[in-house]
């Protein structure tokens, strides 16, 4: 089921074509990220969801809901994280909390003991009557994510949720977002971090220059991206004596020598490699490994990017 | 429209914009300021007596009284405090609390861009209308309050020190009442207005407070023209000016609300 749903998204601010027929849809519980280069159109796609702008065309809907006709209904179901963490810095932790909680309806006995156990998760107990200005960066990044979950909202939309955070914050972060998905939560992540797209998202939506360039899980990426095979071979003998052997079954420029022992070879199918073996193997070569490369994900990312 | 909702936006700015000394200070510095000038420039001839009129040149007080005609059958002990209270003092209020509420009202409108903190809120499930009406509410009750608040602690203390002069409760004249009273919160709108078109524009809070200012001009303007005894402000014409500005005042909000939404706010530079 269909539970965030862009299609054909199209937006200009000032001169500049933002986002280009842009269309994707995440599945209910499903946690997927929306990666691409800084400009690329992803905090733009996310505005346009929670109905903070209108596009020139296409259409979104939430949760069958869409996003410009049902508006307010829309922005109950959803809980928003901006790229900043956009807190009342002169206000204390509590207030910025419940402030939220009674825009968004929750009743205040309830609100109360929500903003306990969400103080309590967050690791903010202590600093619940702090003002927000006194806060460090990672801090003020998980009293936003409390706001954000202040409603139990079953969507969440997060902008680059560990962006300029230290690693033992990002980490944090990143735990509660997987143990939210979990919970049955839908979430959309704004990111150009790759390793947290890839940890984090069971599929990734590669968008550059407003137009989505790939969609799918990190390993369809991988395979859809991939032009044929990469082996690493390795041998006990100097490789250079089986030049002529790799030359006559994957092609001149199909093979690199790396160093005495081993060389990098492509192919176009996986048939190729096993005749290759052979076919060294027969020619005296002592082969002590034999690897297939997989391509990193930033290897995918770039060649996305750049061949868009 | 859900008024809650609104009151729920004005508390939270309320709370914001006084949990700042500085905007305390902004806010109330200039009243206190405005009561103590008050009070010295009324109190000058009873401190000084008859010396004090020496200081004028002859002719000025036949000039007020002909600006003033009700204070013909006044003493001369009389006639230069019911000059102040009457023709400078309803200047001052307008200026100053038109100054206090730009900077409120900047703080709450431009504000929440300067620091950042308007996406989510514009993100929450809210109206436009429900949030604009809690940003206005933010900023007329402070203002009106410390106008209506000083203007009642300026009564109370000249009274007291003109007690001597006046054997009656004479401040505030009916004019110097409705300027203050009704002219003030039209004109305080009005400059409101100007702040909250400013915000869709201005980058800072500072810049967008400054666009109240250009209703500063038409005030210097009638004052002076009052002084040089070239305009009268009476009562009818007082009301008149009343309904000019109530009509300003409309057409202006109209504008302010159009320039009030999201995109406007987040896309702009």
């Amino acid at each position: 089921m269909v539970y965030l749903e862009a299609v054909k998204l199209a937006k200009k601010i000032g001169d500049k074509q933002v986002l280009e027929n842009v269309t994707f849809g995440v599945g209910k519980g499903e946690i997927i990220g929306l990666l691409g280069p800084n400009g690329a159109g992803k905090t733009t796609t996310m505005r346009i969801l929670m109905g903070l702008l209108r596009p020139d065309s296409g259409s979104a809907k939430v949760a069958g809901f869409d996003v410009f006709e049902d508006t307010l209904e829309v922005r109950r179901l959803v809980g928003y994280l901006p790229e900043n963490p956009c807190l009342y810095e002169r206000l204390t932790v509590w207030d910025n909390l419940a402030f939220y909680g009674e825009l968004y309806g929750v009743q205040k006995d309830e609100l109360e003991t929500r903003i306990n156990r969400l103080l309590d998760t967050m690791g903010l107990k202590g600093r619940a009557f702090s003002p927000a200005g006194n806060l460090s960066k990672g801090l003020k990044q998980r009293v936003a994510i409390a706001r954000a979950l202040v409603h139990d909202p079953p969507i969440l939309l997060l902008d680059q949720p560990t962006s300029d955070l230290d690693p033992v914050s990002a980490s944090f972060v990143r735990e509660l977002i997987k143990k939210l998905n979990r919970s049955g939560k839908t979430i959309l992540i704004c990111t150009h971090n790759l390793i947290e797209a890839e940890q984090l998202c069971s599929r990734i939506a590669v968008i550059n220059e407003g137009r989505i360039v790939a969609i799918g899980s990190p390993s369809k990426l991988r395979k859809e991206s991939g032009e044929g095979y990469t082996f690493e071979i390795k041998s006990l003998k100097p490789i250079k004596k089986y030049l002529n052997v790799l030359r006559e079954t994957v092609g001149e420029s199909y093979f690199e020598i790396e160093d005495e022992l081993s060389a990098v070879v492509r192919v176009g199918r996986l048939e190729s490699i096993s005749h290759l073996i052979r076919n060294l193997v027969s020619a005296g070569c002592e082969l002590v490994e034999v690897r297939m490369l997989m391509p990193s994900l930033e290897d995918v990312y770039l060649k996305l990017v750049r061949e868009s | 429209m859900r008024i809650g909702k609104a009151v729920i936006i004005a508390r939270k700015d309320l709370r914001d914009t006084f949990s700042s000394k500085f905007m305390v200070a902004s806010l109330v510095l200039p009243y206190v300021m405005m009561v103590l000038v008050s009070l010295l420039l009324i109190a000058l001839p009873i401190f000084f007596g008859s010396e004090f009129y020496k200081y004028i040149a002859p002719g000025e007080l036949e000039k007020i009284k002909d600006t003033l005609p009700e204070t013909r059958g006044m003493s001369e002990m009389q006639l230069f405090p019911y000059m102040i209270g009457t023709l400078v003092l309803p200047f001052l209020f307008l200026v100053f609390s038109l100054a206090s509420s730009s900077i409120i009202t900047a703080d709450s409108f431009a504000g929440e861009r300067e620091r950042k903190t308007i996406e989510p809120l514009l993100a929450a499930p809210i109206t436009n209308s429900e949030l604009f009406l809690g940003k206005i509410l933010a900023s007329i009750i402070p203002t009106l309050t410390l106008l209506y608040a000083s203007f009642g602690v300026c009564c109370l203390l000249i009274n007291l020190v003109t007690a001597k002069a006046f054997d009656y409760l004479w401040f505030p004249p009916l004019k110097t009442s409705l300027m203050v009273c009704v002219i003030g919160p039209l004109y305080i709108f009005l400059g409101m207005c100007l702040v909250i078109i400013g915000s869709s524009r201005a980058r800072t809070v500072k810049e967008a407070s400054n666009y109240a200012g250009i209703l500063i001009l038409p005030l210097l303007i009638v004052f002076i023209a009052q002084l040089g005894g070239l305009v009268i402000m009476e009562t009818m014409k007082i009301l008149l000016s009343a309904l000019i500005i109530s009509i300003i005042d409309f057409s202006i909000f109209r504008l302010a609300y159009s320039t009030f939404n999201s995109e406007t706010m987040i896309v702009a530079p």
